[in-house]
């Protein structure tokens, strides 16, 4: 297995330990025939856009497969897919990853726009001598961690998504639109 | 014939999963081969990545569209670990449904289309 494919197996603690024990060999062994393809074809810049791609289409999925684990726990019998013999339950930390996973998409996805979020550190108004885009930060991640640990709790596929609803979705709003905002106040100043 | 393929919470079968069952094809098939197949039938335009692959063969495995093989391939001409996967009845019924379903659809929008400027 290549470095890419370790980095790559070990970020497949996403998925629900049911998922990884059925697919992680062969998704790390696809992977990895990916990286070499990307490798041959387009040099680095092949292998970091198949990166990007690949840790997109990981964090959705493994998101969707853990709401689907939850829906097959609540309703063993129900129509979509419905497997038998015992259920895997979502453990306590995998709802808490549910929760925080939007949040650490959005940042994933801001990271590839340097700059995107300086206008939270670099343009006044102030609160309480930091900058404003330091305290909404912070404000922003306690939320998300409030949220995360009001997930540790939810049990029902309702009570996960007016999880999500309330958290990580406000929070990742914040964040996309904090740096215009700011902006905006400063110019109507 | 109606086919009720209950893949999603609309009761549809997902884009991604289609083109599974289209490169999956009439033989058998392993994950990346059904990739490539996939990049090749679609001229590049549709790339799968291992999440979206694997969660859908899962669900087409459950939903008994598709089975995974029992027998490996000769160790010496493919690497016996890879899991290969074929149509059940099911999912070729489904395939030939959803053919004819764009079939059907590209024959009535066709005239029109062609007739659009640019």
């Amino acid at each position: 297995m290549s470095r890419n494919g370790r980095v790559y197996r070990r970020l497949l603690r996403l998925y629900p330990v049911q998922f990884r024990r059925e697919y992680a060999d062969e998704m790390t062994r696809l992977f990895d025939e990916q990286v070499r393809d990307a490798r041959r074809a387009g040099g680095t810049g092949a292998v970091m856009n198949l990166w990007i791609r690949a840790v997109a289409d990981l964090v959705a999925t493994a998101l969707l497969t853990r709401l689907r684990e939850q829906e097959r726990v609540l309703h063993p019998a129900g129509p979509i897919g419905s497997r038998t013999g015992p259920q895997p339950a979502l453990s306590s930390r995998g709802r808490v990853l549910v929760a925080l996973t939007p949040f650490w998409a959005l940042l994933l996805f801001l990271a590839q726009w340097p700059g995107f979020l300086d206008p939270l550190f670099e343009v006044p108004p102030g609160i309480a001598g930091m900058p404003a885009g330091s305290i909404l930060l912070a404000a922003v991640v306690l939320w998300t961690l409030f949220g995360a640990w009001v997930m540790r709790a939810r049990t029902s596929s309702i009570g996960v998504l007016l999880t999500l609803l309330v958290f990580p979705l406000p929070a990742t709003i914040v964040i996309l639109f904090g740096p215009a905002l700011i902006l905006i106040v400063q110019n109507l100043g | 014939m109606d086919i009720v393929v209950s893949m999603n919470a609309e009761g549809e079968i997902g884009r991604a999963a289609i083109h599974i069952l289209l490169a999956i094809g009439p033989g058998e098939r392993h994950g990346y081969a059904i990739m490539r197949e996939i990049e090749s039938m679609t001229d590049g335009r549709v790339r799968v990545a291992p999440g979206t692959l694997y969660t859908n063969i899962r669900r087409l495995l459950e939903a008994g569209l598709i089975v995974e093989a029992a027998e490996r391939p000769d160790p010496e001409l493919d690497d016996e670990r890879r899991r290969y996967y074929r149509l059940s009845l099911s999912g070729r019924r489904v395939v030939s449904a959803e053919i004819e379903r764009l079939d059907a659809l590209v024959t009535r929008v066709r005239p029109w289309v062609q007739d659009l400027p640019g």
